[in-house]
């Protein structure tokens, strides 16, 4: 009988723990879209270890422009009330279209630069997830580059109640944002890499948080443009960074000449030069002076 | 060359010496060099002074000599012979050389020498050469006829006509000399204006300055 009574209570309560674990799993949509360049550049290691070598910056340097390939960790928890949020997250997703856009103004902003020879956008196609620094090695020999930028994204919505967190895994390491009920939070990433010598020369995160404004009404739409809108300022935010590291990356190179080896190229450098041309000209002119002068 | 200006006592080329003094002082500082040197990203940063100092700035002996000793010879032809804005010649020919390098030229990310300010003194000489008699205005219209011909020579090269130089570690800026030429034709119509300007009010009874001091 005893027995009876405590299997009836452990009925009941693994019954309450069941009815709890889907009570909160109506509660907790999010939808998540990433792509990671560690998962990208070191595919098949726990803990990421390359000795990078020193890196050699010929200048004015190639530069290329990628976004690392993604899909591998989107996901999507939650039903219920989420289903809409999740449709509508899924038409946000970073389109090739809009990674080409975002490439394209990382390029025309970083193109005035001197020291920037050319920059190419690589296709994502170009890229083989988890493909690592082999992948790289091939489109520095297709391109002809030296360093390049790989971006990388990982957008949130949250479409639940009370609040919740989420970590960005970044080359760096985790960080780590609360979120609430229709928050859009977007994170861009752009590691800039020299490629020969594998190392990481800087690194400049732009990110995005959008507070949910929507209802249940208007969620899938709202949501989609709140992903648009968090890509959009996550990108004007990692170009600002980009400037800012770029400078500090400098400020480094001058400081440390023993960690980067800068060889600059002939047509880096000018000169105002004569030649004897101009000095025969200048010999006749002063010996000329000189002789009238002297003839009175 | 009037009689006047051949009996007239010799003038110490003092801004051709001092600027000559100042780029062998940079050329033998390492530290200096770094300083002065056109450098496009530290002008950017706001290290305007680089726009004017690169111009003093040498990347080799051979460039040192190949710069300075034509701009001794023209400098001092042309303070000697009393001709007026010699300094203000060389600064606005280096002022717009570096000024037309940085908005004409992000190529060029340093740069240093001084055969534009070069280029600009001989062309002003030759310019105010013209205006005098005898042989000497003939040998000034024949270097100036040479001197355009070749800078629109480098210009079509791309490169130094005749550049005899051993192999240097930069490339040509033709650019330069072409800036060099023009600011010294801006400043030479500017004094011409200047001496009308002055002729006219000593007719009118006002005494004033002529180009020449």
């Amino acid at each position: 009988m005893r027995n009876t009574v405590s299997v009836r209570r452990r009925h009941h309560f693994v019954s309450l723990l069941l009815v709890c674990l889907a009570i909160s799993g109506c509660a907790t949509g999010t939808t998540r879209n990433a792509t990671s360049i560690v998962d990208y550049l070191y595919p098949n290691t726990r803990d990421p270890v390359v000795t990078p070598s020193i890196p050699v910056l010929t200048l004015p340097t190639r530069v290329g422009i990628a976004f690392v390939p993604g899909g591998v960790r989107a996901q999507q928890v939650g039903t219920f009330s989420a289903a809409r949020a999740f449709r509508g997250a899924q038409e946000g997703t970073l389109t090739e279209a809009k990674r080409m856009t975002v490439m394209q103004e990382v390029s025309n902003h970083f193109k005035k630069y001197p020291f920037v020879k050319d920059i190419e956008i690589i296709p994502s196609a170009y890229l083989t997830p988890r493909g690592g620094f082999a992948n790289l090695d091939q489109i520095r020999t297709m391109y002809g580059l030296d360093v390049i930028a790989l971006v990388s994204f990982d957008q949130t919505q949250f479409t639940d109640e009370g609040a919740l967190s989420l970590a960005y895994w970044t080359i760096i390491g985790a960080y780590v944002v609360k979120g609430e009920k229709n928050d859009t939070h977007t994170m861009l990433d752009a590691v800039v890499y020299d490629i020969p010598s594998r190392k990481m020369l800087f690194r400049a995160p732009g990110t995005s948080h959008i507070k949910g404004s929507a209802t249940l009404v208007n969620l899938s739409e709202q949501l989609r443009k709140d992903g648009e809108t968090g890509f959009n300022e996550a990108t004007k935010q990692m170009i600002t960074n980009l400037d800012q590291q770029l400078v500090a990356f400098r400020e480094r190179v001058k400081e440390r000449p023993a960690e980067y080896t800068v060889v600059r190229t002939q047509s880096y450098r000018g000169g105002g030069a004569l030649d004897g041309f101009m000095l025969a000209l200048l010999a006749v002119l002063g010996g000329g002076y000189l002789w009238m002068r002297q003839r009175g | 060359m009037d009689a006047a200006t051949r009996l007239n006592p010799v003038r110490f080329p003092l801004w051709t010496l001092l600027v000559c003094a100042i780029a062998g002082a940079v050329y033998s500082s390492p530290p200096l060099q770094a300083l002065l040197i056109y450098d496009r990203a530290a002008i950017g940063d706001g290290e305007l002074w680089r726009v004017v100092t690169g111009n003093l700035v040498h990347h080799s002996a051979s460039h040192f000599v190949y710069d300075v000793v034509p701009f001794l010879i023209a400098g001092t032809l042309m303070e000697i012979q009393q001709l007026r804005y010699s300094a203000a010649l060389y600064l606005a020919s280096a002022v717009l050389i570096g000024a037309a390098l940085y908005l004409g030229k992000p190529e060029i990310i340093v740069f240093g020498g001084l055969s534009g300010v070069v280029t600009a003194a001989v062309m002003f000489l030759c310019l105010h050469g013209l205006d005098e008699t005898g042989a000497w205005r003939w040998l000034c219209l024949a270097v100036l006829v040479c001197l355009v011909t070749k800078t629109g020579a480098e210009m079509a090269l791309g490169s130094s006509f005749l550049f005899t130089t051993e192999p240097q570690n930069f490339v040509p800026v033709p650019e330069s000399h072409v800036v060099g030429a023009a600011a010294a034709l801006l400043l030479f119509l500017r004094t011409k204006r200047t001496a009308r300007h002055h002729l006219v009010t000593r007719r009118h009874g006002t005494p004033g300055a002529s180009t020449r001091s």
